[in-house]
């Protein structure tokens, strides 16, 4: 269900904002703009299926953590 | 594929086709046979052929339309003086059209034509041409005369203090009103003919040293890319020439008053007249000016100040008062002081439909009831007023369909978008983008809401100037004309960004005040 | 527009609603317990010197953004590695706003709903506005600066009954080492925090705007923080205040007028509603044209929805739980916050004052 409204949204997004760039051929910008989305997708999808990821947070805790010492 | 474009307007437009053909020639029956066919159906066009007194008669020929002009003009300064005059042989050929057009033509307006559209365009608009044998040019009088609505007060906004003149339909009329009140050489009108098929007169109106001139120029420019079939009303223009075409809000604002408009026009804003219809278009249009009312600077200050303040209130009022009723009672009920609460529950109780949608159902039957009490014709009216108001009031209520608060709250809502009458189309939306956001999220949905709106009113721009000037209340320079209406000894810079060269309103400027 | 011009009012409140954003909700400093009055105007004081190598920053590189001072002082290579750093830093910092705004509404608010519904519509209007550009954004705070400071006025006025001068006393009884651990905290969050605003101000209109876009936010925002805590202190005293997630909520309960006006509470969910969607639109906007640097492009317009939705995901997956959130924000985040408003600022500031050693820009301060 919620994979569902993740991937409507998404496209929605997708459709309004990618047809401007290809008409006006700004390729730098279409690629980037891609990667992001297409990365931010797929952490969507895996989120709203219910698979964890780990997170940064636990990452710089220990960085935090070594450093104090 | 331009070729074929082409071909295919010219297919479209049939006068164009004919128009390869067309030419005036020397002999008067071929240019009578000419525009016959032209006019070919069109029994209004008249034909009126005579001769001149005198050994040399020439002959002459006058078409006009017979609804578009002043039959009286046409017989005593047209037919009478060429009839009798007495014609010499010196005057022959060359100097007879020159002639004609200084000695014996008694007309405001006289002009010498050869091309075949414009003597159309201008028989059609209610001049008398006249043709000459073996002349091929034409004379295009001037003899407009045609039954027009004499100035009456004006039916949209009416006042208790001020004039009651409004604008009426013909774009003469309305000038000389305007012409009336700001007797300055500085105002300049400069007409435009919009519309293929209409070619509606309209006329850009604005003083030359108070308007800015990047906005006048960018007007011209945008008035000449329409190209549109017809234009009835200055609607059309508004729509096709405005900054956000998406936008709910008005970035260009109407009036039918003549004061009104001077009143604009001396803050440097620029008039959009169009003949055929009484509203003037003003522009650029703030946010601001929906709450101003002309009436504000005839009466006292501060009864003017609480008037503004109470439009202001309304603007809130009309598009909140539901959605924060509909939050309050299903989201946040320990918001409502306790026995309001109770009377509240009291009269919901047995109500079958949860709030939102009544309130969706009332407001929807509110605009009904607005729609179509201006459709009415007046003979009905009060039968359907009564119906209305029983049905909604008594009945719903008391069958225990609609509770006796949102009543009140559709009432309350409806009255106060009236405050603003400009505004009304623009609340309607607003009221149900709130109504619905606060709906799903309560409050929170309702302040969404509100954030989105500014949002977009902060972005918009009405011909480059921002559409949120002077609502800030920080700049004090800038309160004084808008949630109060300072003394006018108060008021001596004009709103900065429009008139930009002329900031200093009186005079006077040896009052304190640098700024 | 080509260029984006805001006025020095409108960065004011930009900047003075930065400050007051989210303190509406977490108070910081409250290491200093009773005297965190005191604490709050120690840190405004500290604040000072620190802003002002903010304002030199802005002042020696005319119109140019922290990210191009970086390239200028550090080179192609470290220059680079410091954009992304400091994107980073802010897009973390943005999530952790987000994050903050859900866990509130849904504590708070409406508990049953699931955290990503209130972060899917801030962001829908965050995008929104980001894409308008900065110039909407600051009208828009300028208009709700003056409407969020009556606001707070209206609730601290009802609230002057339910205070005790007791809460406070004794002054300075634990000694001065607990205020000025807590005038740290309260430096690291809210105040150095406007070190964001160097990486998105355009080139206002003159060189001595800066000094008035920070030093006068840095004071509305101050006072109305100072109110803020310093009522929470006095009303609710200092134990339930640290027991608290969301303190100023809570103590706003309290109040009630003639069994009339109750449940105020939504006010103080309004004043946060609008503070912190300022500071997490000023974060996303650095975050946007940081991205935007790194690989060269003009406009940061087009990558904001991207960025967005990644933010989102971000906020949704960085923690478990909202004590997982709380205690990392106070144990972990306070240190790296520290690192990057403050440490790393004044390194900058340093370094870029030993290579532009030019007469000319430390004369053209005074105009």
């Amino acid at each position: 269900m919620a994979v569902l409204i993740v991937i409507l949204i998404y496209s929605l997004a997708g459709f309004i904002e990618i047809f401007p760039m290809i008409k006006k051929k700004q390729k730098k910008r279409l690629i980037l703009y891609s990667i992001f989305f297409i990365i931010s997708f797929l952490i969507s999808i895996l989120l709203s299926i219910g698979i964890e990821i780990p997170s940064p947070a636990v990452f710089i805790k220990k960085i935090v953590v070594l450093l104090k010492k | 594929m331009i070729k074929l474009f082409d071909k295919f307007r010219r297919l479209l437009f049939r006068e164009n086709v004919k128009k390869e053909e067309l030419k005036l020639e020397k002999s008067l029956s071929k240019n009578i046979a000419l525009f016959k066919k032209v006019f070919e159906d069109d029994e209004s066009i008249i034909f009126r052929e005579f001769e001149s007194k005198g050994e040399n008669e020439i002959k002459f020929c006058i078409i006009f339309a017979d609804e578009m002009v002043n039959k009286e003009i046409i017989n005593e300064n047209i037919i009478k003086p060429i009839i009798e005059c007495k014609v010499d042989e010196s005057i022959f050929e060359f100097g007879l059209l020159d002639y004609l057009m200084n000695k014996v033509i008694i007309s405001g307006e006289v002009k010498r034509v050869k091309d075949i559209d414009e003597l159309i365009g201008s028989i059609l608009y209610g001049a008398t041409i006249l043709l000459v044998n073996d002349l091929e040019e034409v004379l295009v009088i001037d003899t407009k005369g045609w039954e027009v609505r004499s100035v009456s007060e004006p039916l949209s906004e009416s006042v208790v203090r001020g004039p009651r003149e409004g604008f009426t339909e013909s774009i003469k009329i309305n000038l000389s009103l305007i012409r009336r009140r700001v007797r300055s050489n500085k105002l300049k009108f400069q007409f435009k003919e919009i519309g293929l098929r209409t070619k509606t007169r309209v006329c850009v109106c604005y003083i030359e040293d108070l308007a800015n001139e990047k906005i006048v120029k960018e007007v011209f420019a945008r008035l000449e890319k329409i190209e549109i079939d017809g234009v009835l009303e200055t609607g059309y223009i508004e729509e096709l020439i405005r900054d956000s075409p998406f936008s709910p809000f008005n970035t260009i604002g109407y009036t039918e008053r003549p004061d009104v408009v001077a009143a604009k026009l001396l803050e440097g804003r620029i008039a959009i007249l169009c003949d055929g219809t009484p509203f003037v278009s003003t522009l650029p249009y703030l946010f601001i000016e929906y709450f101003q009312a002309s009436e504000d600077y005839y009466n006292n200050y501060i009864f003017a100040t609480i008037n503004r303040s109470i439009r202001i209130i309304g603007f809130f009022l009309s598009t909140s008062v539901p959605a924060i009723y509909v939050a309050l009672t299903t989201y946040h009920q320990e918001m409502i002081p306790t026995p309001l609460l109770l009377s509240i529950s009291a009269a919901r109780e047995g109500v079958p439909l949860p709030t939102v949608i009544e309130a969706m159902i009332m407001l929807f039957t509110f605009e009904i009831i607005r729609e179509a009490g201006v459709r009415l014709p007046a003979a009905i009216g009060q039968a359907v007023s009564i119906v209305g108001a029983l049905v909604l009031g008594q009945a719903a209520v008391a069958a225990r369909l609609i509770s006796a608060p949102m009543v009140i709250v559709t009432a309350l809502t409806g009255i106060s978008s009236f405050l603003t009458p400009q505004m009304i189309e623009t609340l309607i939306l607003i009221r149900f983008i709130l109504l619905a956001l606060s709906s799903f999220l309560g409050l929170y949905g309702y302040i969404f809401g509100i954030i989105g709106i500014f949002i977009h009113l902060m972005s918009l721009r009405s011909f480059g100037v921002p559409y949120m000037l002077n609502v800030s209340p920080i700049n004090k320079q800038d309160v004084k004309d808008t949630a109060i209406r300072a003394p006018w000894w108060y008021m001596y810079y004009r709103p900065k960004l429009i008139a930009d060269r002329n900031s200093v309103r009186k005079a006077d400027a040896n009052r304190r005040g640098r700024r | 527009m080509d260029k984006e011009v805001i006025s020095d009012k409108q960065g004011v409140s930009l900047v003075a609603m930065f400050i007051i954003g989210t303190y509406t909700i977490l108070v910081s400093g409250l290491q200093a317990k009773k005297d965190l009055w005191l604490a709050d105007i120690l840190a405004i004081i500290i604040a000072v010197p620190l802003l002002w190598t903010f304002i030199r920053l802005h002042q020696k590189f005319y119109g140019k953004n922290l990210f191009d001072i970086l390239e200028i002082c550090f080179g192609k290579v470290i220059g680079k590695f410091m954009i992304i750093l400091y994107v980073l830093f802010s897009f973390i910092f943005g999530s952790l706003l987000l994050r903050e705004f859900g866990e509130f509404y849904v504590i708070v608010a409406a508990p049953e709903t699931p955290m990503i519904v209130p972060m899917v519509f801030i962001s829908f209007l965050s995008i929104w506005i980001l894409k308008e550009g900065i110039e909407v954004m600051a009208r828009w705070g300028e208009f709700f600066l003056p409407i969020l400071i009556v606001l707070m006025v209206f609730i601290i006025f009802l609230l002057l009954g339910d205070m005790d001068i007791k809460n406070i006393l004794p002054i300075l009884y634990d000694g001065p080492k607990p205020v000025l651990q807590g005038a740290l905290d309260s430096l690291t969050h809210p105040f150095s925090q406007t070190m964001v605003f160097t990486m998105i101000l355009p080139k206002l209109k003159r060189k001595s705007s800066y000094r008035k876009v920070y030093f006068l936010g840095l004071i509305i925002g101050g006072v109305i923080v100072f109110a803020i805590s310093t009522t929470n202190i006095l009303v609710s005293g200092v134990t339930m205040v640290s027991r608290m997630y969301f303190p100023t909520y809570i103590t706003v309960t309290r109040v009630n007028i003639g069994d009339f006006l109750k449940s105020v509470e939504i006010l103080v969910a309004f004043i946060y509603l609008l503070g912190g969607f300022i500071k997490l639109n000023v974060c996303m906007l650095a975050t946007c044209i940081g991205t935007s640097k790194i690989f060269n492009c003009n406009d940061y317009r087009f990558i904001v929805t991207p960025i967005l939705f990644m933010l989102v995901n971000l906020s949704c997956l960085m923690f478990n739980s909202s004590i997982e959130f709380f205690d990392w924000i106070f144990n972990v985040w306070i240190y790296v916050a520290r690192l990057f408003q403050i440490v790393l600022p004044v390194i900058i500031f340093i370094v870029a004052s030993l290579k532009v050693r030019n007469t000319r820009a430390e004369n053209c301060c005074e105009e």
